[in-house]
C-alpha cells in the first residue's frame, strides 16, 4: 500500500483516502532523529513542484498536505454523504434504486401487511395484558368482558351467566351458586358484573353473549339499570369502556345495539380493523410501562392478588376469577359509630333522594338497551332471569311509596318476553345489615346468603 | 394526482396550471381570503421582474425593484409586524407622560406570508442583478410562487432552481414515488411521534410555576424543545420534499444534522439552509460582507441575524435570538482566527473537535430558551439557570415535575441523538431507509406509519414554523 509521508493518507488506486488510524509510512533514525526513508530504499520521491508522488512503479498525484486540506476534504466527503439533494439538486434520480412494479407492489404489501401485524401484537401482547393487570386502568375489571365471552363459549358444560353492575359484581360467587345447585362439575355460574356499568354499555356484549350460547343469563334490572343516561356527563367514563371494547370485541359482534348509541358513543366506539385510535389512547401509557418494566425493573401495576388486578385469559386463575371473582372488604364493618351514624342518617338519605335509586318507567336510553337484550336473548332461546339484587334495609325502610314503581313495571313488562322469568330480591326479608357492604352492595355474609337463596330457584328454572 | 399524471399526460403547461390551481385551493383552505395577498406578490413580482429585464435603463430597473420590494415588505410588515411595532410604541408610551396608547388591529398572520414573500422577492432581486432571467410563462412564475408543499413553511427556493424543475415536468415514476413516500413517512414520524411527544414535556416544563430554578428541569426543557422544533419544522420539509417529489419536483434540503455542528458557523451551514443562504446572499453580501473590513463585517453580521431573527416572528425574543446567535458567529470567528485555537486544533484534533461541539451545541441550546418562552421574567429565571447561576440541581424534582410518558421521552431523546449523530454517517436517514430493498423497506415504514398512528399524543400539535 501506498502511505503519504506522514502516514495520514492511503492511496486507493484513485485518490488519496485517510489512512486507518495508527498507520505510519516507514521510518529511519539517522542517529538523532527519525527521518523519511531514502529513496534508494523505497522510500517517497516527489516531482520537483511536489505535485506528484513516485510509488515505485507509476507518478501518482502527491498526498494532501497539512490540516486544513484534511479538514477540507473530510467536510466534502461528508457534506457528498450526507446529502445528495444538496449536491445533486434537481438530478439525484440515479441516487435511489430504481423499482419495477412487482418491487413497487411487494413494497406496499409489506407495509399494510406489517402494519396490521404490528397493531395486532401490540394490541394482545402489550395493551391488553396492562389492561388485565390494570397497569393501564383502574380496574383490570373493566376488560374482562369478550374474553370472559370467549372462555364461556368454549366450555362443554351448563354455563349460567351474570351481566350486571356491581350490585352483581358483589352479589354472586359463582362456585358457592354451583355448588349450591348441583354437584355436577360441568356447571358453571360466570359472574361477569362490572363496575359503573349500567345496560346502555352492557347491551354491546349482546351479540357476544348470543355467540356464547349460555343455558341462562341472569341479568340485572335494579336501581342501576333505570336512570336516564342523559342526565349526567358520563363521557369519561363511556370513553373508557368504549375505548376497552373496541380493542377486546371481534368484528362480528356488531348489532341493532349500535341504532340505540348516541353519536358521541358511536364515535367513540372503534372496534375491528378501525381499532387504532382506541390502541392509540393507551400506547403512550402502555409504551412508558412497557419501557419502565424493561429499564428499570419496576412496575405501575398493583400486586396480582389485589382487588384491581384480573388474571390474564391465559393464566390458570382465570376461569375461577369469572365465577369467583376478587371483592372489597366490607366498608359497613370498618365503619367507627361516628362514620356510621353519618352513614345512616345523611348518606342512605341522600342515596333516597338522589340518584339511581328513583327508577324511570321508560324511555331512557337504558331501558331501550335491556328492551334490546332481553329481545335478543329470547330470540335466541337463551333463558333469561332478571335478578333485582338487594338493598340495604335501612334504604328500603326509607323508601317512599310508589318510588320504585319504575322498577316494577320495567320488570313486568320486559317479562312477557318468551323465556323471561324475574328473581326480585329486593323486596325480601331475609336480607339483614351483616349482608351488605354499603347501601346497595353485598358483603361476603350476603354473598353467602343470595348463594343459599338463589341457588335452588336457579335450579327449579333449570329444571323447568 | 392521477389528472396531473395521466390525463395530462404531455401537457406541460396544463399540468402547470393544474398545480396552480392546487396551490392556491390549499392555500385558500389554510388561510382564506389571504390567498388574495400571495395573488398580490405574484403579479407583483411577475410584472417587476418582466419590466426589470425588459430594461437597459438603471434608474428604470431601480424603480421596479423598489416598487416590487416595497409592496411585499409592505405586505410582509402590515400582516406581522404592525401590531408589534404598536406594541413595542405603547411600552416606550408608558414611560412618557400623556402620550396616547394606540390601538392594534386585529390581524391574522397569513399562512407562510414569509416564506412566499422572500422567494418572491429573491426573484426579482436575482433579475435585478442579473443573475437570473424573468419566467417566459406566468402560470410558471405563479407555480413558483405558490408551490403548495412548500408554501406554508419553506424550504425557500431561488427562482432559477425551481424553473429548471418545471420546465419539461418529469412523469411518473415508482422509483420517485417511493423516494416520495418515504421522505412523507419519515417526516410525520418525526412530526407526529418525535415533536409532538417532546412538546408535551416542553410545554409542562415551561409553564407557570415550574421550578424553574433547576439546572436540570431546564436543561430537560432546552433540549426537548431543541429536538422538538428540529423534527417538527425538517418533519414539515421532508413532507414537503416528499410531496414535491411525487409530483416530480426535486426541491433543496433546509438541514443537514444540525446538531451534529462544531461551529455557530457550521450550525447556521446545517440549520434552516434555505433561509441562512437566503439572508447570506440578499442581506449579509449586500450589506458587505466581510469585504469592507472587521467594523463592517460586525455590522453587516449583526444587522443579518437581528433581521433573521425578526423573520421568525413579531417579538423580541425572536430579535434577541438573532442577536445572540450574531454574538455567537462573531465569537466564532474570534476564536478560529486565534493562532493559540488553531494550534490546540493541531495538537488535539479530536477532543477540541469534541469540545468545540459540545461548546456550541450548549449555546445553541442555550438560545432555544428564548425561542420558546415568551414570559421576560420566566426567560430570565430559565437563562440564568440554564448558566447555572442562583440555581440548584435536583434530578428527583426534575422526574417530579414532568408528565407521565417519563421513560419514552427518555429513549425518544437518546434514540433521537444517537441517530441524529449517526445518520451522516449512512448518507442522511431518509436516504439510507430509501435506499433499502422493498420488503425491508415496507417492514420500517409499516412500523414507522403504526408509530405516527398511534403514539401520537392525543392534543394536536401545530407546525412550530407555521406561525412564521
Amino acid at each position: 500500500m501506498v502511505i503519504s509521508p506522514d502516514g495520514r493518507y492511503s492511496w486507493n488506486g484513485k485518490r488519496w483516502k485517510n489512512s486507518p488510524k495508527g498507520t505510519i509510512q516507514k521510518f529511519v533514525w539517522d542517529g538523532k532523529k527519525w527521518g523519511r526513508v531514502p529513496p534508494e530504499d523505497g522510500g517517497t520521491v516527489f516531482s520537483p513542484d511536489c505535485k506528484m508522488m513516485w510509488t515505485g512503479k507509476v507518478w501518482i498525484p502527491a498526498p494532501p498536505d497539512g490540516n486544513q486540506e484534511l479538514e477540507e476534504e473530510t467536510t466534502q466527503n461528508q457534506l457528498k454523504s450526507i446529502n445528495p439533494l444538496m449536491e445533486n439538486f434537481g438530478n439525484h434520480d440515479k441516487e435511489f434504486i430504481r423499482l419495477s412494479r412487482n418491487e413497487s407492489s411487494l413494497s406496499l404489501v409489506a407495509i399494510i401487511f406489517t402494519f396490521i401485524i404490528t397493531s395486532s401484537l401490540f394490541n394482545s401482547q402489550i395493551v391488553q395484558p396492562m389492561l388485565f393487570d390494570a397497569s393501564l386502568i383502574n380496574q383490570g375489571r373493566h376488560s374482562i368482558t369478550f374474553d370472559a365471552w370467549n372462555t364461556i363459549s368454549e366450555d362443554d358444560g351448563i354455563s349460567i351467566v351474570a351481566i350486571g353492575s356491581s350490585m352483581i359484581h358483589y352479589s354472586i360467587d359463582g362456585i358457592c351458586i354451583e355448588e349450591e345447585i348441583s354437584s355436577d362439575e360441568n356447571l358453571f355460574v360466570y359472574n361477569l358484573g362490572a363496575p359503573g356499568s349500567m345496560p346502555y354499555m352492557e347491551m354491546i356484549q349482546t351479540e357476544a353473549a348470543i355467540s356464547a350460547n349460555p343455558e341462562l343469563i341472569l341479568l340485572e334490572v335494579g336501581p342501576n339499570s333505570l336512570w336516564d343516561v342523559e342526565e349526567y356527563d358520563l363521557s369519561e367514563f363511556f370513553e373508557l369502556k368504549l375505548t376497552i371494547y373496541s380493542l377486546t370485541m371481534e368484528l362480528g359482534y356488531g348489532g341493532e345495539w349500535e341504532e340505540i348509541l348516541r353519536e358521541s358513543e358511536k364515535n367513540m366506539l372503534d372496534y375491528g380493523i378501525n381499532q387504532l385510535s382506541s390502541e392509540s389512547k393507551f400506547a403512550n401509557d402502555a409504551v412508558e410501562e412497557l419501557l419502565t418494566r424493561i429499564l428499570l425493573n419496576e412496575t405501575s401495576a398493583p400486586s396480582p392478588t389485589s382487588y384491581a388486578s384480573v388474571p390474564h385469559p391465559n393464566s390458570n386463575g382465570w376461569q375461577d376469577y369469572l365465577r369467583t371473582p376478587k371483592w372489597l372488604f366490607s366498608k359497613l364493618e370498618l365503619m367507627d359509630e361516628k362514620e356510621r351514624s353519618d352513614w345512616e342518617n345523611v348518606t342512605v338519605v341522600n342515596k333516597i333522594k338522589y340518584g339511581v335509586n328513583n327508577p324511570l318507567h321508560n324511555g331512557t336510553l337504558n331501558h331501550a338497551a335491556l328492551e334490546y337484550m332481553v329481545s335478543r336473548f329470547s330470540e335466541s332461546g337463551i333463558e333469561v332471569v332478571l335478578v333485582s339484587p338487594p338493598l340495604h334495609p335501612l334504604l328500603i325502610a326509607e323508601l317512599e311509596e310508589g318510588q320504585y314503581d319504575g322498577h316494577n313495571t320495567t320488570l313486568s313488562r320486559l317479562s312477557e318476553y318468551d323465556g323471561v322469568s324475574i328473581m326480585n330480591l329486593i323486596w325480601e326479608d331475609f336480607w339483614s345489615d351483616d349482608d351488605f357492604y354499603d347501601h346497595n352492595h353485598l358483603d361476603r355474609d350476603g354473598r353467602k346468603t343470595f348463594c343459599q337463596e338463589v341457588g335452588p330457584r336457579i335450579s327449579d328454572i333449570l329444571e323447568d | 394526482m392521477a389528472l396531473y399524471f395521466f390525463a395530462l399526460r404531455g401537457k406541460r403547461d396544463q399540468r402547470i396550471v393544474l398545480l396552480v390551481a392546487m396551490s392556491y385551493l390549499f392555500f385558500w383552505m389554510a388561510s382564506g381570503w389571504h390567498f388574495l395577498l400571495l395573488a398580490v406578490s405574484t403579479c407583483t413580482d411577475w410584472f417587476a421582474g418582466r419590466r426589470i429585464s425588459d430594461s437597459d435603463e438603471q434608474t428604470i430597473r431601480k424603480r421596479w425593484l423598489g416598487g416590487s420590494l416595497i409592496i411585499n415588505l409592505g405586505i410582509l410588515a402590515t400582516f406581522k409586524y404592525l401590531n408589534f411595532i404598536i406594541e413595542s410604541l405603547n411600552l416606550i408610551s408608558l414611560r412618557l407622560p400623556s402620550s396616547p396608547e394606540i390601538d392594534t388591529f386585529s390581524l391574522i398572520l397569513p399562512v407562510g406570508i414569509s416564506f412566499y414573500t422572500f422567494q418572491t422577492m429573491s426573484y426579482t432581486i436575482d433579475i435585478y442583478r442579473g443573475k437570473s432571467k424573468p419566467y417566459e410563462r406566468f402560470h410558471d412564475f405563479a407555480c413558483y410562487a405558490s408551490f403548495f408543499p412548500q408554501l406554508v413553511a419553506g424550504p425557500i427556493v431561488r427562482s432559477h432552481e425551481f424553473l429548471n424543475q418545471i420546465e419539461n415536468p418529469k412523469e411518473f415514476s415508482l422509483s420517485r414515488a417511493r423516494l416520495g413516500a418515504t421522505l412523507i413517512f419519515y417526516g410525520l414520524f418525526k412530526k407526529m411521534v418525535i415533536a409532538d411527544n417532546l412538546a408535551l414535556h416542553v410545554n409542562s416544563i415551561f409553564s407557570e410555576g415550574a421550578a424553574l430554578d433547576n439546572t436540570a428541569l431546564v436543561w430537560w426543557g432546552a433540549l426537548c424543545f431543541g429536538i422538538q422544533i428540529y423534527c417538527d419544522f425538517s418533519g414539515y420539509t421532508d413532507i414537503a420534499l416528499g410531496s414535491a417529489h411525487i409530483l416530480g419536483i426535486e426541491l433543496p434540503e433546509n438541514f443537514r444534522t444540525p446538531y451534529a455542528a462544531t461551529s455557530p458557523r457550521d450550525f447556521w451551514r446545517r440549520w434552516h439552509i434555505s433561509l441562512s443562504t437566503w439572508l447570506r446572499d440578499y442581506l449579509y453580501i449586500p450589506l458587505g460582507g466581510s469585504r469592507h473590513g472587521s467594523r463592517a463585517m460586525v455590522i453587516a453580521l449583526m444587522a443579518t441575524m437581528l433581521l433573521g431573527g425578526l423573520w421568525h416572528g413579531a417579538s423580541w425574543n425572536f430579535v434577541l435570538w438573532g442577536f445572540l446567535h450574531g454574538l455567537l458567529l462573531l465569537a466564532n470567528r474570534a476564536l478560529s482566527s486565534s493562532n493559540t485555537i488553531a494550534s490546540f486544533f493541531n495538537r488535539f484534533p479530536r477532543t477540541m473537535t469534541t469540545a468545540s461541539w459540545l461548546c456550541t451545541q450548549y449555546f445553541v441550546f442555550l438560545t432555544w430558551l428564548v425561542f420558546r418562552i415568551e414570559d421576560t421574567s420566566m426567560l430570565a429565571r430559565s437563562m440564568k439557570s440554564f448558566v447555572g447561576w442562583d440555581s440548584h440541581w435536583d434530578i428527583d424534582e426534575l422526574v417530579g415535575a414532568l408528565p407521565f410518558i417519563k421513560i419514552t421521552t427518555g429513549v425518544m431523546v437518546a434514540g433521537f441523538a444517537i441517530f441524529h449523530l449517526s445518520s451522516g454517517y449512512v448518507g442522511g436517514g431518509k436516504y439510507w431507509l430509501a435506499r433499502r430493498q422493498p420488503l425491508v423497506w415496507g417492514i420500517i415504514c409499516g412500523i414507522m406509519t403504526f408509530l405516527c398512528i398511534v403514539m401520537r399524543p392525543s392534543e394536536t400539535i401545530d407546525f412550530i414554523y407555521f406561525r412564521f
